[in-house]
């Protein structure tokens, strides 16, 4: 009996969760170092069939496959701004603090051969390679579950980085201060980086 | 005891899973504005399952999109059978996520004297509905208004939500009136408080009124459960939307209409089961509190069908506010 309660209780905390998210993404890092500075970083969002079916649909009606400037800055408007409201799914923290506001530049939307909706936009960070080592912490989510991305892998991300600079990734479980025991945490990529020793 | 929790578990999840369709991030405006991002990542086991789940409906998707688009050529039978499969499960499945009229359902079960075969009832009542609101909008949306599709369809969500929530809210009020009132007079949905005297329920379904001269209410109708179905319905699921306008995309309108019509009839399956369960827990509960005795029969049935009205008022409320 009390077995299941319990399987009823499980069950029914999980299926509102279940039944979102309606947008899929596989999302793409690049961290890009130069001139002896983490300058930020580019993510590069590729989108379901049919979430870019709708929006290629309003913003690329005659189906060219590309965006004219003036669709991009429509595109922009019309399904990116708002996700200032959501942060943009993004959370970068920066030696322990988090980074409370994302500066997003150079958004570009496009569209691959399978006609796939694509966004990219660069993060900058500007932050000063030392000789001591520095962490940023990097976790892409979507808490109200609306949007699920991919699994993040290490050797998905791709660093552009000169020889002067030494970075190292890994992943890890968010860790954040918990509001009750048993919260979840999604993955987040950990950034270590400093000067190569030459 | 044990029964009692069980029935008390089983409202529960029917109304713990109350919630309105939220706006997509990406096109809608003006939403959430979030302080916790830091530190707001939702509680342990949903957000585990959800995360679980996320790749099992992304290959779902993935696989609904490229045989829809497979069919583009030559409609095969078995595209047009998976198409079918794929959508009926998809719809089982997303209806038991938050809204999608189970609450209203719950409620309004609880509130009234319902039977097993009237949520079965409710849940094709509800598919239908469901099918033609959704399948209405987007081809509203699509052919006759020019302009952004995902704009209007945010636009399109928000307005037939509030007007939902508004009336849900308005049939709650009502239901709360007459059952305060506890009169056996009724109006539009049958709000009325049923006498009954009897002292056991050996009738769980069916011939109920038949075997006791004593039901002064008149029953759940066809008419009332279509009073219920269609705000329960009415607010088309993102899910079957972006399968419909999928479709429409690649010129497939008899495609999209089979797509809309199974995810219809998979949420109705799943809400017709929480109506079911809550009638059982409603039942079990009876049973267990008032263990035929009359006098605390009738109270147990006064205090749960006022419940059901409150909630049902509450719940119209609180997400009517939400939208505006």
């Amino acid at each position: 009996m009390k077995r299941w309660l319990g399987v009823l209780l499980a069950l029914g905390a999980a299926l509102p969760a279940a039944a979102h998210p309606h947008v899929f993404i596989d999302s793409r890092t690049t961290l890009v170092f130069d001139r002896g500075t983490f300058q930020g970083i580019h993510l590069q969002w590729t989108f379901d069939p049919m979430f870019s079916t709708m929006i290629l649909g309003d913003y690329d009606p005659g189906h060219t496959g590309r965006f004219t400037a003036a669709q991009a800055a429509a595109l922009k408007q019309g399904a990116f701004d708002n996700l200032v409201n959501y942060h943009y799914f993004v959370a970068i923290w920066i030696g322990g603090a988090p980074l409370r506001k994302l500066p997003i530049e150079k958004f570009t939307p496009s569209v691959t051969e399978k006609n796939r909706l694509v966004y990219s936009f660069f993060i900058p960070l500007g932050l000063p390679v030392r000789a001591e080592e520095q962490r940023v912490l990097l976790t892409v989510y979507d808490d109200s579950y609306y949007v699920a991305f991919d699994i993040l892998h290490a050797q998905d991300v791709t660093v552009q980085a000169g020889a002067d600079v030494s970075c190292a990734l890994s992943v890890q479980k968010t860790r954040v201060k918990a509001d009750w025991p048993g919260q979840y945490m999604p993955d987040q990529l950990v950034i270590r980086f400093k000067e190569s020793p030459s | 005891m044990k029964r009692f929790a069980a029935a008390a578990l089983l409202l529960l999840l029917a109304f713990g899973a109350a919630a309105q369709e939220v706006p997509n991030p990406f096109t809608a405006t003006g939403s959430r504005p979030r302080e916790g991002f830091f530190h707001a990542v939702t509680s342990g086991f949903t957000a585990a399952l959800a995360n679980a789940m996320a790749p099992v409906q992304r290959s779902l998707n993935d696989s609904l999109a490229a045989m829809t688009r497979s069919l583009e050529g030559s409609r095969s039978l078995g595209g047009l059978l998976f198409v079918v499969a794929v959508s009926l499960a998809y719809g089982m499945f997303h209806a038991a996520g938050p809204g999608h009229g189970k609450t209203i359902v719950s409620s309004y079960f609880l509130a009234n004297d319902a039977r097993l075969r009237h949520s079965v009832a409710v849940g094709y009542l509800i598919a239908a509905v469901h099918s033609l609101a959704a399948l209405g909008v987007v081809l509203v949306l699509y052919y006759l208004i020019r302009g952004l599709f995902s704009a209007h369809i945010e636009q399109a969500n928000h307005w037939i939500q509030l007007v939902t929530f508004a009336v849900i809210a308005v049939i709650g009020g009502f239901m709360l009136v007459a059952r305060i009132r506890g009169g056996g007079h009724h109006h539009l949905f049958g709000f009325g408080h049923a006498h009954e005297e009897h002292h056991h329920d050996d009738h769980p379904e069916g011939g109920h009124a038949a075997a006791h001269p004593h039901v002064t209410s008149s029953p759940v109708t066809m008419r009332r459960l279509a009073g219920i179905a269609i705000p329960a319905g009415v607010i088309p699921c993102p899910g079957a939307v972006a399968v419909v306008l999928f479709a429409l995309s690649l010129h497939m309108l008899a495609v999209s209409i089979l797509s809309v019509v199974s995810i219809s009839i998979g949420m109705g399956i799943t809400i017709s089961l929480t109506g079911a369960l809550v009638i059982l827990a409603k039942q079990g509960a009876r049973r267990a509190i008032a263990g035929g005795r009359a006098e605390r029969d009738s109270r147990y049935r006064r205090v749960v069908e006022i419940s059901g009205a409150v909630l049902l008022f509450l719940f119209g409320l609180v997400f009517f506010l939400a939208q505006l």
